[in-house]
């Protein structure tokens, strides 16, 4: 073959290969990314454990079913360590550097606000899983709540007080997100109802010792008790109301109560403890039966009610995408603002604000180590236990 | 305020500053004499807290037990970490400032490392909770237990500083190592031997503290701080003083907290702290070092 030949053939053999391997790839199986942080530490990571759980089992579920708009669902996770400002720039590294396709909220209110704030400003519909209505009150268009509002978290506690003609409650609150709407919320609503409000004071962040606040509640006497905090003011409060000798006739507490690690971390003392919830294992939301199935075989443990709250929320989020039809934030947010559904959570229908009516709210106690839910009556496992006993006899 | 609430009050704020000033002796044998910045202290208080859950959990031990076998756990850290990093630096007025910035990021590594293995969840060992009374004023038992340990120990250690000859050479290897060497002390071996002192006593503090509180790993950090404010204001290297900066201490945080409300406690300690620097910089109890 003539040389000038010979070396075209070669030129155009080599242009054939180089189309062939350099074309790319079929966008067909291209993966959904969800990008979230979560608290691996600190101060929320024992609640935003279980949210992790739940989220990486509606993974699971879904990609079992072939994914999210025919495409599998990836993660894409960090570790926000409990702290909301560290959490907003993770939420900023997730939407403009790793450029992720859909976000998910991390745990707790005050993480969540932060976070929130970022999704706003990009334009990403955010299915916070945050309590405070607060943050349904900034005039956010992306932003949504899934759980019921923390202002009214304790409302049933407080109407078994009065039923049970209980005159006064002193409560104490965190600094920081959700007990700023639930110590004010709990305290309107006690005073609306007859129980009058004798001490209502917060603590800063990370405080372990209560003996000054214990101090005034001694002096007041108050028939009830609540606490909205964490795991370590739970825990700490419960410590020192028997060590100083404090009793009262009804003893609600905070977020780390709700948690079924209670038990282990404050033996008898812990038992009669009211708390508020929004699921429990045993409730009739549709698909909770397998949900808690897989859960315990996946995780070795029956979930906490956040854990089908993130359940839940992924739930919502593909609704709305499916309705949408695709990943358009604004068309998914407004799919999500028309929907009407019970996820294995609870019900959810969200206002023109974003903040959450359909959810309900139920009231549990600790009774012989387990919880029950105590009100309202059709939604109740067991009646409640009250007066609490002394504590020698608990 | 009647006058019980007052005198509740005072027991409490002394009771607190038990708690703290425990944490305090051994920092002070770390950072008053050796002037080693240990920042690690309060997660070695906190290693303690988890080993005492751990076998709580496993065998049902009482914390008050396994101060023991975690004590000796622990005392080999320390002795591991002055062997390893701190008896390193290099003997010269950089040290200081050096063994702080060692500290922090082994600090850092310890959190993460008890966050591996144990998870973050938070820990308590419901045990002897309630109070002891005397007349209608209430101890709570841990609290008190705390601040015996830390009126024993305080005790126990300024003898072993003052009467032993261990604690002759390590207060001569602080204050003129080269010195010291020259008289025959081995002064690598005795600073290994007091940083392991140093943080067993942290390690004991931690199995009581798993008792009063709920743990995670990164608590260290914020018990570290308030244990460095304590033994600044009694003053550095001084063991009584340690005692006295943190009653004042827990006073201030129970009075102030009851008087000015929420965030006013956390900042009565560093206010101290703060006066103390300005007008006595060696501390109430402390004596001006060359």
């Amino acid at each position: 073959m003539p040389k000038r030949i010979r070396s075209a053939l070669a030129a155009a053999a080599a242009l054939c290969l180089v189309a062939i391997l350099g074309a790319p790839a079929v966008p067909d199986e291209k993966p959904i990314v969800i990008g979230f942080s979560i608290s691996m530490s600190g101060e929320v990571s024992d609640a935003a454990g279980y949210l992790r759980q739940g989220y990486e089992l509606w993974q699971k579920d879904i990609n079992a079913k072939g994914g999210l708009l025919g495409r599998p669902v990836e993660f894409k996770i960090y570790d926000d360590q409990s702290d909301p400002q560290t959490s907003a720039r993770l939420y900023e590294r997730l939407i403009t550097q790793d450029k992720v396709d859909l976000i998910i909220s991390p745990y707790g209110s005050a993480v969540s606000s932060a976070a929130s704030t970022i999704a706003e400003k990009y334009h990403m519909a955010f299915p916070a899983i945050a309590s405070t209505p607060a943050l349904a009150r900034r005039g956010y268009k992306y932003v949504f709540l899934i759980p019921a509002s923390s202002r009214d978290y304790y409302h049933g506690a407080i109407d078994v007080a009065v039923k049970m003609g209980y005159k006064t409650i002193a409560i104490l609150g965190e600094d920081s997100e959700y007990p700023r709407e639930a110590v004010p919320g709990s305290a309107e609503y006690a005073q609306a109802h007859g129980l009058k409000v004798v001490y209502q004071d917060f603590y800063p962040p990370k405080t372990t010792d209560f003996s000054s606040y214990l101090a005034h509640v001694k002096a007041a006497n108050p028939d009830v008790f609540l606490n909205a905090g964490y795991t370590p003011e739970d825990v700490g409060l419960l410590h020192d109301l028997k060590g100083q000798d404090i009793y009262v006739k009804e003893l609600v507490l905070g977020v780390g109560s709700s948690l079924p690690t209670w038990p282990k971390n404050t033996g008898t003392d812990g038992n009669y403890v009211f708390s508020a919830t929004q699921y429990e294992p045993f409730v009739n939301t549709p698909g909770n039966k397998q949900f808690l199935e897989e859960y315990e075989k996946a995780n070795g443990k029956t979930p906490d009610y956040r854990a089908s709250q993130a359940y839940g929320a992924c739930q919502i989020l593909a609704a709305g995408v499916e309705k949408a039809g695709s990943l358009d934030q604004a068309k998914i947010r407004d799919a999500i603002g028309k929907l009407d559904m019970t996820t294995v959570f609870n019900r959810f229908k969200i206002d023109a604000k974003g903040a959450q009516i359909g959810a309900r709210l139920m009231t549990t106690q600790w009774i012989n180590g387990k919880k029950e839910i105590v009100y309202p009556a059709d939604a109740a496992t067991a009646k409640y236990v009250l007066p609490t006993p002394e504590w020698a006899k608990r | 305020m009647t006058s019980l609430t007052a005198i509740q009050l005072t027991f409490d704020g002394l009771l607190l500053g038990g708690v703290y000033a425990a944490l305090g002796i051994g920092l002070n044998l770390i950072f008053g004499i050796m002037r080693v910045v240990n920042l690690t202290h309060g997660d070695l208080m906190v290693l303690g807290s988890y080993l005492a859950f751990t076998l709580f959990t496993a065998f049902g031990t009482s914390p008050l037990l396994s101060l023991v076998p975690g004590a000796v756990i622990i005392f080999a850290i320390g002795w591991g970490l002055q062997t390893a990093f701190f008896g390193r630096l290099r003997e010269d007025n950089q040290r200081e400032v050096l063994s702080l910035l060692l500290a922090f990021g082994l600090s850092s590594v310890i959190q993460n490392i008890i966050l591996v293995v144990w998870g973050g969840d938070f820990r308590s060992v419901p045990l002897y909770t309630g109070s002891w009374h005397l007349g209608s004023i209430a101890f709570q038992k841990v609290h008190a237990v705390a601040f015996l340990f830390a009126l024993t120990f305080t005790a126990v250690t300024w003898l072993l500083l003052h009467r032993t000859d261990f604690g002759l050479a390590l207060r001569a290897a602080s204050q003129q190592s080269s010195g010291a060497r020259v008289c025959g002390v081995d002064v690598e071996r005795v600073r290994r031997l007091a940083f392991g002192v140093g943080s067993a006593l942290a390690g004991m503090v931690g199995a009581l503290i798993v008792l009063m509180y709920a743990v995670s790993p990164q608590i260290g950090s914020d018990y570290v701080l308030k244990a460095f404010a304590i033994i600044v204001v009694g003053g550095l290297g001084s063991f009584p003083g340690a005692l006295l900066g943190g009653a004042l201490i827990g006073l201030g945080e129970t009075f102030g907290g009851y008087f000015f409300g929420g965030n006013m406690s956390s900042i009565v300690s560093f206010v101290l702290l703060i006066l103390v620097l300005l007008i006595k910089p060696s501390g109430i109890l402390g004596t001006q070092r060359a």
